[in-house]
Parts: structure tokens; C-alpha cells; sequence
């Protein structure tokens, strides 16, 4: 293979936020409003302060007894090629179905606020076709392009809850524990999933330029989505009661609609399709191209980019699989928003686990010096 | 046609080795020169036609017999066209001065050819020579050649009573006064230095020419720059010579290691391509590799940098420039300085930088004149410009089709009410509109001087007045589209320009479809397009995105003494411009204090580094 | 079922495509990939298939 593509932290950074923080212009609000009401911003919280310890446990691991080593790489030299091949099938098969899940909220929400008489297959298949050329020109194209779009998002979703300041009612914000303890806990736990981008840094870090940074990638990007997230639902939940939040299938949407400074600047809900678009754009091409990325590694294509037009058909196809948007998040939420946990924190711990117990029972049997991994296979570098 | 089609229909349906292609990367020179990509694309540069012979049979798992031959075929007519096309063939000066005429008149055609002027005369008086020279009519400064060539030898010559060697050095040393004096013994020498405007000498019984230095055909002198004009600055433009083009650079950027190497392209009439970089500085894998590009053309004839351009580009099917074109002689000297690589073709008066990058082309040679605030002043308003120049139509489509509830009510009653009279729906208004003013600056530029003025007058009644009175646009999209026009015009880069000029109508047809959806979907397809285009080896949007280290000479023009080091993505042998404290009398500008630097630690080594280099600067 | 056929126009060049990148594969001797990809390319036609034609006919 030729050059490895070398990614700038700050570009990886851009890229995972927005990852994460576009759950805002999705249904995360609601579900979070759903479960805890009142107490809905304590859920990115608790949710991220969960996945920055998991983070730094995994990551502890992996630099202590894989060294250099991402995930796929560990889990060939611990479970061997097919296994590894079943486990990556399962992480592409939520990729995919997640990207699925998401475009058709996305074109639904097109539907619902900008373009109500365009038929959903030709909202839905340019969206589509944008998200594959974008996945098609790799990790580059899509990091570089989060990066570029990071300040107009951070700025947008903090000035739209600036904007809507007029509208605040901090009193909606109590009971402050909402619907108590114990349910906003589980809430958290079971909305967990939205980052996710624990388990795709674990496997894209080593094209970072310094791989040293990979502590660092992840804590920053961690932190700041969530608290974009917090602060974002804090306002939502300031504006809107709980309960009418929790019935809202597009926060931002809602939330832009309030804006009103003077008759000039009013309902800016059609500047903000600039913001969704290109975070939900960034966000899908991210799970798409790692659906490529993934089946390329496990199978050993030499490159995953023949594949993504096929990738993105399924996804599309998927996603009109039900009817009706109800349908589509009934199922979202039971299956991807309640197991997406297993697939985001339990397998990468899982592997990075079991490479040590092989680890330390091959070094029991061998009898030898403690001996570090070190990477050994190259795997596609194309990114 | 039909081939062109299949072959596109292939490339988009079928999977070959083309899908692991990478784009040229620049590295810094030692690193590249190692790993052997640069080597063995080295051998590449033989041949350009073998080169895409070797490129496309990459295709060849389809048909690789046929599209090969097909190529090979190709190539020998080429190659047999080409050597027909090659004057003079490769053997010496006949000793005989009348076979040498038989070979003049053979290789220029001279009982055909007009313009090339043969002029016997003898040398000396007591024992007379006979010689002749040879010049082309037009090409060659005709009083250089009676007074420093025909004068000396027929008149003031007086050579001694007893038998002078004939040797030619003779001649070349003592009798002719030219300032260059080269003595040639292969005919393919003596043909192209005379079709450049040199005189040839030749003398009878001797087995060489004498190449006098005459060139002086008309060309234009140095005058002011025509498409990208200054208030503040130099307002000469590059002329159509190249010997006054390199020496309006060299004259701004007086350094002995500013070198040019000539390649000649071109295999009918050569064209001399000159690779200007400054040696010690500039990046070397750049100059090998704009080097083996420029190798690589094989074509009969180049007559622009417009068209070399086109056979550089990294995407020749993107419409953003990859290459820099500018008739500034300052600008060129600025970016040879920065360590990009420039190249002037003939006499052309355009002259191509690489790599570039976006950033670049928005940028004037004003913005670094002008102080700080004004620079950045303009710089804005320029940005602001070109998203206008972009966006404004196809954003006004949107608003008005799709999403009309964004603006104020007063102002959407405003547009309602303007639009009364119109019977078209918005885009077919725009569309209108925009072909007309896609029209007046296209008659602005073919139309003769003389009947100039009738375009301002004719444009403005048609637009401002006739077509709103018509009611066939709405005076506010008369508005929207002059305002669209205007902040064109402001781009500086021609290529830049026409680019906006198109791409506008994409935006324009997405916003008619999609309304802000379809915009900003074209928006981010576009942006990740131009984010992993290189030119060069540079990624476009760098220092951007990718993020790299540059002064503050991005998308503001910063303060000059800030500027310190090079681009990083150039990867220049030389990273520091200035030194960090260039103004170590300015308190508001001194550095921080030693305890600070201490601790940040990184000026100091930077402060350390710069002096180390200014002192084993070559 | 005319806009059935219409719809599964691009799908179909897709599946074309997916099918010569399995080739490609082949030709490369990976016959894992190989295998995968005409898996890939099988079953996206397929699905979209299945859907368009809930969806049109």
C-alpha cells in the first residue's frame, strides 16, 4: 500500500465533537426529556463522565499491553481472523443500521420543516448520494471538512441558546432531579450509546500524527460535546416545558422557531438548516465510512472505497424499511438507543480483556519476560 | 465521442487498480528522495506518451491488448510526425561555404522562404574570405548586426600581409565585437540560435559557425498591469518577452541563488519553459516535480502559460485553479521568496507559481502594502464577496421559493409586490437576468475600443430600466444580480472568477430544486472535494485543513513583523522569514521577558533556531 | 412498476459496480474479498429491491 494518511489531532477533535453533538439536532433530546423530564441536561452529563472513565481505563489498557495497536489489531492477534471477522460484522451491521436510522430522521425532519411537498426518496437519495461521495473520499476529506464546519457549529448551537434568551424560564428546570434519581441514571446508561465515538477512536487513532495524542483526542472531544450536549438541553428544557419537550421530534428545529429579537430577526429556523445539514452530513459519513473502513480491515480488501456505494444503498434502503417516522424511532429506540451500549463499551473492553488474559496465559506458558505487542500487521491504510 | 462516453461510463461502473490511486504528496526533499517514489517516478518522465501508455493499461485488466496498441500506434505516428517537424538534422558545419548554403537552403527553405535573410560578403582586404551571415528578417536587431558584425569584418578588418591561420577563433576573439560570441560546430546548434534572432557567421573552409547574440524583434515594453491593479505598489505587469519577464523578477529579488533552468517544450517550434526557485530554500521534491511534469509534455507547440497550465493541473477537471497565474513581477517574487517554484512560459505575460492554495487566490498584492487594518479590511470584504458572488442568487431562489417565512414580513410583502408584474417563476427571472449580465461582461471584453462606451449604455438600459418597465424581472432581482455582478469583479484571480461564475449556476439549480437543503448539501460536497484536492502536493485548503503552522497571512492579513515563518506546507529547506523580534526598540512589540521565555520555552528555541540559520545561510 | 424499473436504475449501477470490484478481487486472487463483495453487492440489490418494490408496486 502507499502513504498512510496522517490525521491532525485538532482535525480527529472537530471531527468526533461533532460526531457526538449532532445528537442534539436528533432525537436525544426527546428520548433524554422522555426519561428524565426535568433532569434531562444530567443525562449527557452522568453519560459522558461514564464513557470519560471507560475511556481512560480502555486507553490505559491498550497503551499499557497493546501499544500502537488499534482495536481490530487486537482482536486478530487475540481471537484470530474469524472471529475477528464475526465481531466486526456485528460493529459494521450497527454502523449500518445506525446510519440507516439516522437518515431516515433526517429526511423526515427535511420533510417536516423545509421541504413539505418533496417527495421523501429524492430527499432521501441526494442526502444519500452527498454522505457516499463524502465517505468515498475517506477519513481525510471527512476530518478536514468537521474541522472546517467546528466553529459554525459550536457557534450555532451556542447562539441559538443565546438567542432564545428572552424565552428562559430557568423555574422549568425543577424539580431539579426531574423524574428522580434512579430513572435519570438509567436513562443515561441506556442513551449511553451516543458515544459511541470511544469505540471508532479506538480504531482509527493510529492514523493520528502523533498517536501519543490519543488520551488527548479523546478527553477534549469527550468533553466538549458533552457539554455542548448539557448546554444545549438546559436551554431546550428552559424554553420548553418536559413534557412538551419530550414530545418534539426535532429540538432545534423547535427551538429556532422561538427565536425572536426585534421583528427583523425572527424564526431563523431556515439558517440553522445550513448547521444540521452539514453536522448530520459529517456525522453519517463518519459511520458510513466506518462500516467501509471496518468490513475492509476484517476482510483485507485492499481498499474499502468499492464497497461504499453498496454500503450507502443499504442504508437507504433500510431506512424506508417502516413506513412511518413513529415506526422508525419506536425501533430506534428500543433496539439501537437501548443496545447501542453493548456495541459502543462492552465489546471494545471485552477484546482489549480477553487480548490480556491471552496475553498474560501466552506469557505463563512461555515462561519468557514481559513482552509488549507491537503491530505487526498492516491492514488497509487507505483511509 | 462515443469512446469518450464509454470510457466514463466504465470508469464509474467498474473497479480497476485506479481506485488505490494517491494524489503526489509534498515532503520535505531528503525523505521523499528515500522511500523511491520520487525515483521511480523519475523513470516516468522519458516518455509522456509511455507514461500514459503505462497509466492507462492500469485499465488494461478490461482490454489490455487493444487499448495498448491503440496507444503504441498512436505514439509511432507521433514520433514520426514529430522527427519530420525537427530542422536540421544532427551532423556538422560543411567545410565548403556553398554546401553550407545547399543546407540553409534545404533546412529553412529558403527558395520558398522569405524570411530568412542570407548576406554574402568578404572578409578582409589583401586576402580576402569569403563568409556570409545569416539572420532571420524581424528577429534580429538590424543595426547590432551592420555595426557590430558587416562593419568590423568587411571594413575595419585588416588582417596581416602573411597567411593568418583561418581559424575561427580568430575571428571570434579579435574581428567581432559582439557581446556574446559563441563559436558552434553541430548544426543542430546553429538552427534554433538563428530562429531565436541570432546571427550566424559562416566563413569558407572553416568548420563552424559564429553565433553573435542579435536578438531584438518587437515586442511591447513593460507596461502596467492589466487585470490586477493596485492603488498602493508597483504597477508594472510582465511583458511579452521572456528575457524581460525572469528580469523584472530578478530585479525585484537580487540574490545569487534565485536560479532558473530552461526545459524547452515543444517539438515542432520549441517554446522555452523557465523553472524559476531559490536555491537552499525551496522545497527540492517541488522542483523535481514541477521539473518532471513539465518534462513529461510532449506536444509540438505551447504557445501560453494558459495552456501549461492546463497540462500541470493536479484535477483538470476541477474548476478551482490548481496552479497560480499573475502578471505582477512583486507577486512572484513574494511567493519565490515564501519558496513556491514559478515558471514562465515564452512570451507569455502570465506567469505560473506552484503550488497554490485557496487562500492564495483571494489574496491582492495591495492587502501586504496596505497597514495592518486596511489590509485585513479588504481582505474581509473580499471573502464577504465571494460567498455573495457565490450564494446571493441562488440564496434569494431559496428564500423566496422555499422558505419565506425567514424574512421580515414588510420586506417578504416588498419582494411580493416587486414580483407582481412578473409572469415567470423566480429561477427563469434569475436565469435571465444572470445571461444578461454574463453577456455584458462577455461583449466587454471581445467588444473593439472604439464603440467601447455603447456597452455601458446598452447594458444599463437593459438591465435597470427596460427590463423592469418590460415587467420581465422585479426591480429587486435587478438588485440581487448587480449586487451578485459587483462582488464578482472583486475576486482577483481570473480563474477564481470564472469558477464562481459558473458554479453560482449549480448553486443556483440545487436552490431551485432543494431550496437551503439542496445549498447547503452542495456546499459540504464541495468543500470535502476541495479538501482532499492537492495541488502539488499541497493540500488546496491548507493551512486551513489540514491545520498547519503559518503566519498570520490567511484569511487576514496580520501584522508584518508577526510574519515570521514560511508557509509549513511548503516544506521549505528554511523555515524562518525574519527574525521573531524585528522590532526590539518598539515596546509594544518587544519580547516577552527572559523569566516567560523560560518557561514557554519555545521562543527561545525559536529565537536560537533563526539566528543559526541566518548564519550558515549560503 | 414502470416506476419501479425507473427506480432501480441506479441500484442496478451499483450492483454492476459492486459486482466488477468483486471482480477486480478475483483477477487479485483474494477470494475472501472476493466473496464478501459479491455478498455486498447481492445483497443491497436485493434489499432495495425488496423495498422498491413495497414501495412502487
Amino acid at each position: 500500500m502507499k502513504t498512510t494518511t496522517k490525521l491532525a489531532s485538532k482535525e480527529l477533535i472537530a471531527m468526533l465533537t461533532i460526531f457526538v453533538a449532532s445528537n442534539a439536532f436528533l432525537m436525544y433530546p426527546r428520548y433524554a426529556s422522555q426519561s428524565a423530564l426535568e433532569a434531562a441536561w444530567m443525562e449527557p452529563l452522568a453519560a459522558g463522565l461514564m464513557t470519560l472513565l471507560l475511556f481512560l481505563v480502555m486507553e490505559a489498557l491498550l497503551s499499557k499491553f497493546f501499544p500502537g495497536m488499534d482495536l481490530v489489531q487486537v482482536s486478530q492477534e487475540t481471537f484470530g481472523k474469524f472471529i475477528t471477522l464475526l465481531l466486526t460484522l456485528i460493529v459494521v451491521a450497527y454502523f449500518v443500521f445506525s446510519t440507516a436510522s439516522v437518515v431516515r430522521q433526517f429526511t423526515e425532519n427535511v420533510l417536516i420543516t423545509v421541504l413539505p411537498s418533496t417527495p421523501i426518496l429524492f430527499v432521501g437519495a441526494v442526502f444519500m448520494a452527498a454522505v457516499a461521495y463524502i465517505a468515498f473520499t475517506g477519513l481525510e476529506g471527512i476530518c478536514r471538512t468537521a474541522y472546517f464546519v467546528q466553529p459554525i457549529l459550536i457557534i450555532g448551537i451556542l447562539g441559538l441558546c443565546l438567542m432564545t434568551a428572552n424565552w428562559w424560564h430557568p423555574l422549568y428546570l425543577f424539580p431539579i432531579w426531574g423524574s428522580g434519581i434512579v430513572r435519570v441514571a438509567s436513562g443515561s446508561f441506556a442513551y449511553s450509546s451516543i458515544f459511541v465515538n470511544v469505540l471508532l477512536l479506538c480504531i482509527i487513532f493510529p492514523h493520528a500524527h502523533h498517536p501519543r495524542d490519543f488520551r488527548a483526542i479523546g478527553v477534549v472531544s469527550i468533553v466538549v460535546s458533552t457539554v455542548l450536549l448539557s448546554a444545549f438541553l438546559v436551554c431546550y428544557h428552559m424554553v420548553f416545558p418536559a413534557h412538551a419537550a419530550g414530545k418534539s421530534s426535532f429540538a432545534l428545529y423547535e427551538l429556532a422557531r422561538m427565536v425572536y429579537l426585534g421583528r427583523f430577526i425572527q424564526r431563523l429556523e431556515s439558517v440553522f438548516v445550513f448547521l444540521w445539514v452539514t453536522a448530520a452530513i459529517v456525522k453519517m459519513s463518519v459511520t458510513l465510512w466506518g462500516a467501509g473502513y471496518l468490513l475492509g480491515r476484517a476482510i483485507g480488501w485492499q481498499t474499502f472505497r468499492p464497497a461504499i456505494p453498496s454500503l450507502a444503498l443499504l442504508c437507504f434502503a433500510i431506512s424506508l424499511w417502516k413506513a412511518d417516522l413513529l415506526q422508525v424511532m419506536a425501533l430506534d429506540q428500543k433496539y439501537l438507543m437501548q443496545w447501542g451500549w453493548t456495541v459502543a463499551f462492552v465489546l471494545p473492553i471485552f477484546i482489549v480483556l480477553a487480548g490480556i488474559v491471552r496475553h498474560y496465559a501466552r506469557r505463563g506458558r512461555m515462561g519468557g519476560p514481559h513482552r509488549r505487542m507491537t503491530s505487526r500487521r498492516g491492514g488497509p491504510q487507505h483511509v | 465521442m462515443q469512446l469518450q462516453l464509454s470510457k466514463w461510463f466504465q470508469k464509474l461502473l467498474i473497479v480497476n487498480d485506479s481506485v488505490v490511486d494517491d494524489q503526489f504528496t509534498l515532503t520535505d526533499g531528503e525523505s521523499s528522495n528515500e522511500d523511491g517514489s520520487a525515483s521511480s517516478s523519475q523513470d516516468e518522465v522519458r516518455s509522456g506518451v509511455a507514461a500514459a501508455s503505462r497509466l492507462t493499461s492500469g485499465g488494461g485488466s478490461i482490454r489490455p491488448k487493444s487499448l495498448r496498441d491503440f496507444l503504441k500506434q498512436g505514439r509511432q505516428e507521433y514520433d514520426v510526425s514529430a522527427k519530420q517537424h525537427v530542422p536540421g538534422q544532427p551532423h556538422g558545419i560543411p567545410v565548403d561555404l556553398d554546401e553550407t548554403k545547399l543546407l540553409l537552403q534545404k533546412t529553412f527553405h529558403l527558395d520558398i522562404n522569405k524570411d530568412v535573410v542570407v548576406r554574402d560578403f568578404i572578409i578582409g582586404t589583401e586576402h580576402p574570405w569569403r563568409a556570409m551571415a545569416v539572420f532571420v528578417d524581424g528577429m534580429a536587431d538590424k543595426t547590432t548586426i551592420n555595426t557590430h558584425v558587416l562593419q568590423p569584418l568587411m571594413i575595419l578588418t585588416h588582417i596581416p600581409g602573411d597567411e593568418p591561420r583561418r581559424h575561427m577563433e580568430t575571428i571570434a576573439e579579435q574581428l567581432l565585437p559582439g557581446n556574446q560570441v559563441t563559436l558552434m560546430q553541430q548544426w543542430g546548434d546553429v538552427v534554433p540560435a538563428i530562429l531565436a534572432g541570432s546571427t550566424a557567421v559562416f566563413v569558407d573552409h572553416c568548420d563552424a559557425a559564429i553565433l553573435v547574440e542579435t536578438k531584438g524583434w518587437e515586442h511591447r515594453t513593460v507596461g502596467p498591469v492589466q487585470t490586477e491593479n493596485v492603488v498602493r505598489g508597483p504597477h508594472n505587469g510582465f511583458t511579452e518577452s521572456f528575457r524581460a519577464n525572469t528580469a523584472l523578477v530578478r530585479s525585484l529579488l537580487r540574490t545569487p541563488h534565485l536560479v532558473t533552468d530552461i526545459i524547452e517544450v515543444g517539438t515542432l517550434a520549441p517554446t522555452d519553459v523557465a523553472i524559476m526557485w531559490i536555491e537552499g530554500l525551496t522545497n527540492k521534491s517541488l522542483v523535481e516535480e514541477t521539473k518532471r511534469r513539465i518534462q513529461a509534455i510532449e506536444v509540438d507547440y505551447l504557445p501560453d502559460s494558459g495552456l501549461l497550465e492546463q497540462f500541470l493541473d493536479d484535477k483538470p477537471s476541477m474548476m478551482i485553479p490548481q496552479v497560480f497565474s499573475t502578471e505582477r513581477p512583486d507577486r512572484i517574487a513574494s511567493l519565490l521568496s515564501e519558496g513556491h517554484v514559478a515558471i514562465f512560459v515564452g512570451n507569455s505575460t502570465f506567469v505560473l507559481a506552484v503550488p497554490v492554495v485557496f487562500w492564495t487566490l483571494v489574496h491582492t498584492a495591495e492587502d501586504a502594502y496596505l497597514r495592518f487594518p486596511f489590509g485585513s479590511f479588504l481582505r474581509v470584504l473580499r471573502w464577504i464577496a465571494l460567498v455573495v458572488a457565490l450564494l446571493l442568487p441562488a440564496m434569494y431562489v431559496a428564500i423566496t421559493n422555499y422558505h419565506p417565512e425567514m424574512i421580515p414580513t414588510d420586506l417578504m410583502l416588498a419582494i411580493a409586490g416587486s414580483r407582481e408584474q412578473v409572469p415567470f417563476p423566480v429561477v427563469v427571472e434569475i436565469l435571465l437576468m444572470e445571461f444578461a449580465i454574463e453577456l455584458i461582461r462577455e461583449a466587454g471584453i471581445r467588444i473593439p475600443s472604439i464603440i467601447g462606451p455603447t456597452i455601458g449604455i446598452v447594458g444599463a438600459l437593459i438591465i435597470g430600466q427596460a427590463a423592469v418597465q418590460a415587467g420581465i424581472v422585479s426591480p429587486l432581482l435587478v438588485i440581487v444580480v448587480a449586487t451578485t455582478a459587483l462582488a464578482s469583479f472583486t475576486i482577483p484571480n481570473y480563474h477564481l472568477n470564472l469558477a464562481v461564475r459558473v458554479s453560482r449556476f449549480f448553486f443556483l439549480i440545487a436552490a431551485a430544486f432543494l431550496g437551503f437543503y439542496g445549498i447547503a448539501i452542495l456546499a459540504v460536497v464541495y468543500l470535502v472535494r476541495l479538501s482532499v484536492q492537492k495541488s502539488f502536493g499541497v493540500p488546496l485548503l491548507a493551512p486551513v485543513t489540514p491545520s498547519m503552522q503559518s503566519s498570520p497571512d490567511v484569511l487576514m492579513r496580520g501584522y508584518v513583523f508577526q510574519m515570521n515563518q514560511r508557509p509549513e506546507y511548503l516544506q521549505t529547506q528554511k523555515k524562518w522569514r525574519q527574525s521573531p523580534v524585528t522590532r526590539p526598540w518598539s515596546k509594544d512589540t518587544r519580547p516577552v521577558p527572559q523569566s516567560d521565555q523560560e518557561e514557554t520555552g519555545g521562543s527561545t528555541v525559536h529565537a536560537d533556531s533563526s539566528r543559526g540559520e541566518r548564519r550558515d545561510r549560503p | 412498476m414502470f416506476k419501479f424499473l425507473l427506480a432501480m436504475l441506479i441500484p442496478l449501477g451499483i450492483f454492476i459496480y459492486t459486482w466488477s470490484f468483486g471482480h477486480w478481487m478475483q483477477i487479485k486472487r483474494k477470494w475472501m474479498g472476493a466473496f464478501f463483495a459479491y455478498a455486498l453487492a447481492l445483497c443491497s440489490a436485493s434489499t432495495t429491491g425488496i423495498i422498491f418494490w413495497r414501495m412502487f408496486v
